[in-house]
């Protein structure tokens, strides 16, 4: 794994980290249509779409994360721009991790006010993830 | 799979990520100290806040990184940490390449630019 090159890993990771972005925000956007839908198999059919696009996010994120890591050579925190990555990174990802989680877990029909919470926890995680992946293009691309 | 209430979902989910988060960075924590050693570790001061040298450090990645890695450790390209060599040979080196090995990027890159990226590349220390 040592003997790959650093280029080969960052854009693995800029790959990488295009898909959980992709799936997060589907699946807000699912779910955010569906929650407001008044027909209830409609509601049904967008939070179901909304559902995988949220597992696939956070299976999708553990390929980031892992890239992420083999690029900055398995540094966790660092200083300047990297540390500004992982500041919006580490919560991101762990929110990701627990939203899917709670999806998977959770009765088939959860309640209206729990979904709410839910969807404010998914908004707060794709501005995480939007403020990550604009930091890292920074540290990798610069202007 | 046995569907929980919104409560304890909330609370299993709470344990799965938190148990993710501390494994990933259990990994990444030994595998930086353990499998990669200490001299393949990124060097912290790359990232810099400075100015001049941040802007060093996009030259480098635009132009530099393809051969030489994105952490300036070598790849094509000869390792960058440590220079021994003086201000005045580094510049020359960019401007003028070396024949065979090293492209020059004396029209690429103007004084500013060149000033900046060896400002970057002093930063870059074990």
């Amino acid at each position: 794994m040592m003997g790959i090159s650093s280029i080969f890993w960052a854009q693995a990771h800029g790959a990488a980290t295009h898909f959980p972005i992709a799936f997060l925000f589907g699946a807000a956007f699912f779910d955010a249509i569906g929650f407001f839908l008044p027909d209830s198999s409609k509601r049904r059919r967008f939070q179901f779409t909304g559902y995988w696009l949220l597992i696939l996010g956070g299976l999708s994120s553990f390929g980031a994360v892992f890239s992420g890591l083999a690029v900055s050579r398995w540094s966790v925190s660092g200083t300047g721009p990297l540390l500004q990555h992982h500041v919006f990174a580490w919560p991101a990802f762990a929110l990701v991790v627990g939203l899917t989680s709670w999806r998977v877990v959770v009765v088939s029909v959860p309640s209206r006010r729990a979904f709410a919470v839910y969807l404010w926890v998914l908004v707060v995680t794709c501005a995480l993830v939007s403020a990550a992946g604009w930091s890292g293009g920074e540290l990798l691309i610069g202007h | 799979m046995k569907k929980l209430s919104e409560g304890r979902a909330f609370g299993v989910a709470f344990l799965v990520s938190w148990v993710s988060l501390l494994t990933i960075l259990g990994v990444a924590f030994v595998l930086g100290n353990v499998l990669s050693g200490k001299q393949s570790r990124v060097t912290e001061s790359r990232y810099v806040n400075g100015e001049v040298a941040s802007h060093g450090r996009r030259i480098f990645v635009r132009h530099c990184a393809e051969c030489h890695g994105y952490d300036a450790r070598g790849d094509e390209g000869s390792d960058l940490h440590n220079l021994r060599a003086g201000d005045a040979l580094i510049r020359q080196v960019i401007t003028g390449g070396i024949k065979g090995v090293m492209p020059a990027y004396g029209k690429v890159l103007n004084d500013a630019d060149v000033r900046a990226l060896t400002s970057y590349l002093r930063t870059l220390r074990r």
